[in-house]
């Protein structure tokens, strides 16, 4: 093991993979900032670039940019609450908030500490633990994967705020979009009005950035108010940053681990990880109430686990063959034109390249976070720009970002209802978040029940039987009872506090 | 949506997801059973209609009243209608209009209804078309028109 | 202060007036002088109906790259997925056909319509080329006690309705080769569709399914660590990439239709364009660049020229339009 981990590490030092390394993460950063461009895209258009380059130094540019994409997502959410990926989603809740406070600086730098923390975390368990954690993504079968799906949307009454029933009513809605398209079992049209361009269901990406993106701006010029843009900035000075490295590092090992693991189970990504690992911090949290309201544990978790998803998927990818995520499924194809098959082969014949790869992996995530430490603070002024320019530059991202992703104009009139959609559902304090839980999880809590069923002939007693559907289900009761409980209890004791 | 209880406002959020929910379960219900065992494509949809049904239901009962102030003051209604007016001629102007024109004249307009001055505008608004265009069309081949 | 930052913004944005101005006199005047000169003379648009990432979009990209150097002009993929690719055929064949606009052509183009998707198909269309072939391959578990395909066959038989495959979706090709596997055989099997092969073969190598129906390149990895056991090759003849398996044919049946990939233009492509993209084509099939990735991605490189490909396609068609009716019918109907 040592003399190929010496072999990979002097392979490493040669000055044109830290520079295609460096170009990488230099692309990826931008695709992530970018709404609507995606580290998957930007991977994918990249390939055929690095036919022409050796093994490692093309390697070295790929997860340059994954590496670089995921953490970059996370400015856009900060700053003008458009996640740049769909992993930032999460991000946005607590990081916008931070900004809108005059934090901007504190809130990326955040970003970079938990997204440097779980890169290296889950390299870390690359490194060390690759083969139990992808033993356990193999059983992982439909109905699993339907548990897990439940237990996700369980979460979104832990991100509706005060708002419960409103809540759990758009993340109804969210599941119900998500049954537009072709039925994923019989391929049955629903709901797609003879229109070719819905029956691959409603695209999620454009959606997103219309709710949060042009839904925000809409909201921000009815009330009149500056929208994105603090009146007031601080930049996060020495003191500043003491104050909340133990939260901080908490919470990122907590969002960490939980990336790690569902970045390992294949078809569950960055999003989903962040979104568990915001409500997992926030319930471990001593004050609850500060989550969506600029709390840097909720930020750091997001960021981290968002981030440690890289390791995770990785894992899978490199044991089984198998993709744990978008961005590793376009790898796979890379790394079969240069010759390499990712699976348990990998380890006895390729022992050098994975530690390459692992190698790689540490190195993207110290350039990484290097590059965003360098740009916080430049960055952090653009929540100083007058609000008018602002709004522009989010309405024409918007634009732009709904339609690259496939080239469709559908897409962008798609983006253009949800942020209306999203400025109605804001005026009748109908939380968001929820109904973007929702349509993420649709497909994924259908598709696998119906396909659970198919593999059982019908019978709903077997799902229910297997230990970690289980698990996975007790699990989503508990979350979701929690919460309505508590405002029962609240509502019990204020009789006003609904009615404010 | 059965009859109020007297003196309590109707909340329009539960009324509106129970009429989706209703639709939902309707048009669930219409789609074709496949008469086996496992269900078919219209056996989600008409559970998440249900539970939309269900789930307005102590919204209902609540009878919250909701009052929606759609704009602040009567200064920013004509903004708002302004630019939701401008996205949709945007839109449906697309393939008639080279991108770089009107996606300047749509930045130009935006930047004039927040009262920013016609130079300003026109500076910031053709620049930042420039820059998306160079970025998407001249680096990333993503062709607008 | 406020006064020189407004002349500097004055100044400033007129000059960038007229460079925005000057920008689009440019490009206007490139469009119209480029109708005069010789074709190629100006960027070609080569539509994918996949997003980034798959095996067509692969060979697409490839494929351009090789086309850019046959004719001395950038040729750029645009991903438009959606609807089986049915998106993307119909954006191609509402385009002019004037050679700067081409499109990948997979199996589907003669699947679409008979799937009810569109209303659009290879009657619509140029047809420029076929590159290459995709076998279908029935594989198992390793651990599985299945060794032969014909001792499948005979579980399946004593067993109707009992043993599971899994396939890429519901009216894909491999869904539709495993139906056809049905009904050669005179089995029953339940079909379990997944999004995709990969999702499939998770499946299978997790146990959670008893076989799967997929490409010979998808299979051919697991198969070669030892992970999965192909039964068969649902072709005439063997699959290169997998030497060592059977195909159906030689054990004594005969049922099978393989995935391809080809390019088609919009109808009505001028006759001297035609023949320079097919020898672009032709050239840019031979590259060392493209033979390789057939290899890695275990594809079989076929190459036919416009009236071949028409005479493919045209049956390819006619035998989708009687068999994906009576296929999926019966699928449906045994669920």
């Amino acid at each position: 093991m040592s003399s190929e981990l010496t072999a990979a590490l002097t392979q490493l030092l040669e000055a044109r993979i830290v520079g295609f390394l460096t170009a990488g993460v230099g692309l990826g950063m931008l695709f992530g900032a970018l709404p609507g461009l995606t580290a998957t895209m930007g991977i994918a258009l990249l390939v055929p670039l690095t036919f022409w380059l050796p093994t490692d130094q093309g390697l070295a540019m790929l997860l340059g940019i994954y590496c670089g994409a995921i953490p970059a997502g996370g400015i856009p959410a900060i700053l003008l609450n458009v996640p740049g990926t769909p992993a930032s989603i999460a991000a946005t809740w607590d990081g916008y908030a931070l900004s809108q406070k005059g934090r901007a600086d504190l809130a990326l730098k955040i970003n970079v500490f938990a997204s440097l923390f779980g890169q290296l975390l889950g390299v870390l368990f690359l490194a060390l633990a690759a083969f139990p954690i992808a033993s356990l993504a193999l059983r992982m079968g439909p109905a699993e994967y339907f548990g897990l799906g439940v237990f996700g949307l369980s979460l979104m009454a832990g991100v509706s705020g005060k708002r419960v029933w409103e809540g759990v009513l758009a993340g109804t809605l969210g599941l119900a979009l998500a049954t537009v398209g072709l039925d994923p079992l019989t391929a049955y049209p629903r709901f797609t009005f003879g229109l070719p361009e819905l029956l691959d269901g409603v695209a999620f990406i454009p959606v997103m950035i219309g709710l949060f993106g042009l839904g925000e701006v809409l909201a921000a010029i009815s009330a009149g108010v500056t929208p994105f843009g603090a009146t007031t900035h601080r930049s996060a000075d020495a003191p500043a940053l003491q104050r909340c490295v133990g939260p901080v590092l908490g919470s990122s090992l907590l969002g960490s681990l939980i990336g790690v693991f569902v970045g390992a189970v294949p078809a569950a990504g960055g999003d989903i990880a962040a979104i568990i690992a915001w409500d997992q911090s926030r319930r471990l949290s001593p004050n609850r109430e500060e989550f969506g309201q600029g709390s840097t544990r909720g930020l750091a978790a997001a960021c981290a686990a968002a981030n440690a998803v890289i390791g995770g998927a990785m894992t899978t990818m490199m044991t089984l063959g198998i993709p744990g995520d978008a961005p590793s499924a376009v790898l796979i194809g890379a790394l079969l034109i240069h010759g390499v098959q990712p699976g348990p082969l990998m380890f006895r014949d390729h022992r050098t390249l994975v530690w390459t790869i692992v190698l790689l992996l540490a190195l993207a995530a110290l350039v990484t976070a290097s590059v965003g430490l360098l740009g916080s603070a430049p960055l952090a002024r653009l929540a100083r720009v007058p609000a008018p320019y602002l709004w522009m530059a989010v309405v024409l991202l918007s634009i732009t970002g709904a339609y690259a992703l496939n080239n469709s104009l559908t897409d962008v009139w798609l983006m253009f209802i949800a942020g209306l959609a999203g400025f109605v559902l804001r005026k009748l304090e109908v939380p968001l978040g929820p109904l973007v839980l929702g349509l993420i999880l649709g497909p994924m809590i259908e598709s696998n029940l119906r396909r659970a069923l198919v593999l059982s002939r019908g019978d709903w007693s077997t799902i229910f039987a297997r230990p970690l559907v289980l698990v996975f289900l007790v699990a989503a009761a508990a979350a979701l009872f929690g919460p309505v409980a508590a405002l029962r209890r609240t509502q019990h004791n204020r009789p006003a506090a609904l009615s404010r | 949506m059965g009859c109020p209880v007297k003196k309590r406002p109707i909340d329009p959020v539960a009324c509106g997801f129970a009429a989706i929910g209703v639709t939902l379960a309707y048009a669930g219900w219409q789609f074709p059973r496949l008469g086996g065992v496992v269900p078919g494509p219209g056996f989600f949809p008409m559970v998440c209609g249900l539970a939309m049904l269900a789930f307005a239901l102590p919204l209902f009962i609540a009878g919250r009243p909701r009052p929606v102030q759609w704009v602040a003051t009567q200064q920013q209604a004509r903004p708002l209608i302004a630019l939701i007016l401008a996205l949709t001629l945007y839109l449906l102007l697309w393939h008639w209009v080279p991108f770089l024109i009107r996606t300047a004249l749509l930045a130009i307009v935006l930047l004039r209804l927040a009262s920013v001055g016609w130079r300003r505008a026109t500076f910031a608004g053709c620049l930042t078309t420039l820059a998306l265009w160079a970025g998407f069309f001249l680096g990333l081949h993503v062709n607008f028109d | 202060m406020t006064l020189l930052r407004q002349c500097d913004a004055d100044a400033l944005s007129r000059v960038v007036l007229i460079l925005w101005l000057a920008g689009q006199i440019v490009l206007s005047f490139g469009c119209h002088s480029t109708q005069s000169r010789s074709y190629p003379s100006k960027p070609i648009r080569l539509i994918v109906q996949t997003v980034p990432g798959g095996l067509s979009d692969a060979v697409s990209r490839v494929m351009a790259s090789q086309l850019e150097l046959q004719l001395g002009v950038p040729v750029v993929c645009e991903n438009r997925p959606g609807a089986a690719g049915a998106v993307a055929f119909l954006y191609v064949v509402r385009q002019r056909p004037d050679g700067y606009l081409l499109g990948h052509g997979p199996v589907e183009i003669a699947m679409v319509q008979a799937l009810g998707l569109a209303q659009v198909g290879p009657k619509d269309m140029d047809l420029l080329c076929l590159v290459s072939m995709s076998d279908p391959v029935l594989a198992v578990h390793s651990a599985s006690s299945w060794k032969t395909f014909n001792a499948l066959v005979e579980s399946a038989r004593t067993r109707p309705g009992y043993y599971i495959i899994g396939n890429s979706g519901t009216g894909s090709i491999w869904h539709i080769n495993a139906l056809l596997l049905e009904e050669a055989t005179r089995t029953q099997f339940v079909h379990c569709p997944f999004g995709g092969s990969a999702a499939a073969i998770t499946a299978l190598l997790g146990r959670h399914v008893d076989a799967v129906v997929a490409g010979a390149g998808e299979v051919a990895p697991y198969v070669q660590a030892g992970s999965l056991r192909a039964l068969a090759v649902f072709s005439a003849q063997r699959s290169p990439v997998l030497p060592d398996v059977p195909a159906v044919r030689e054990l004594g049946w005969d049922f099978g239709t393989p995935a391809w990939s080809g390019f088609y233009a919009p109808k009505g492509l001028p006759d001297p364009v035609r023949s320079r993209l097919v020898g672009a084509f032709k050239k840019a099939f031979e590259s060392e660049a493209f033979q390789r990735l057939c290899r890695e991605r275990g594809m079989r490189a076929v190459f036919l020229g416009p009236d071949e490909f028409r005479v493919f396609v045209d049956g390819q068609t006619q035998f989708f339009e009687s068999a994906i009716p009576r296929l999926i019918t019966r699928a449906w109907a045994v669920q």
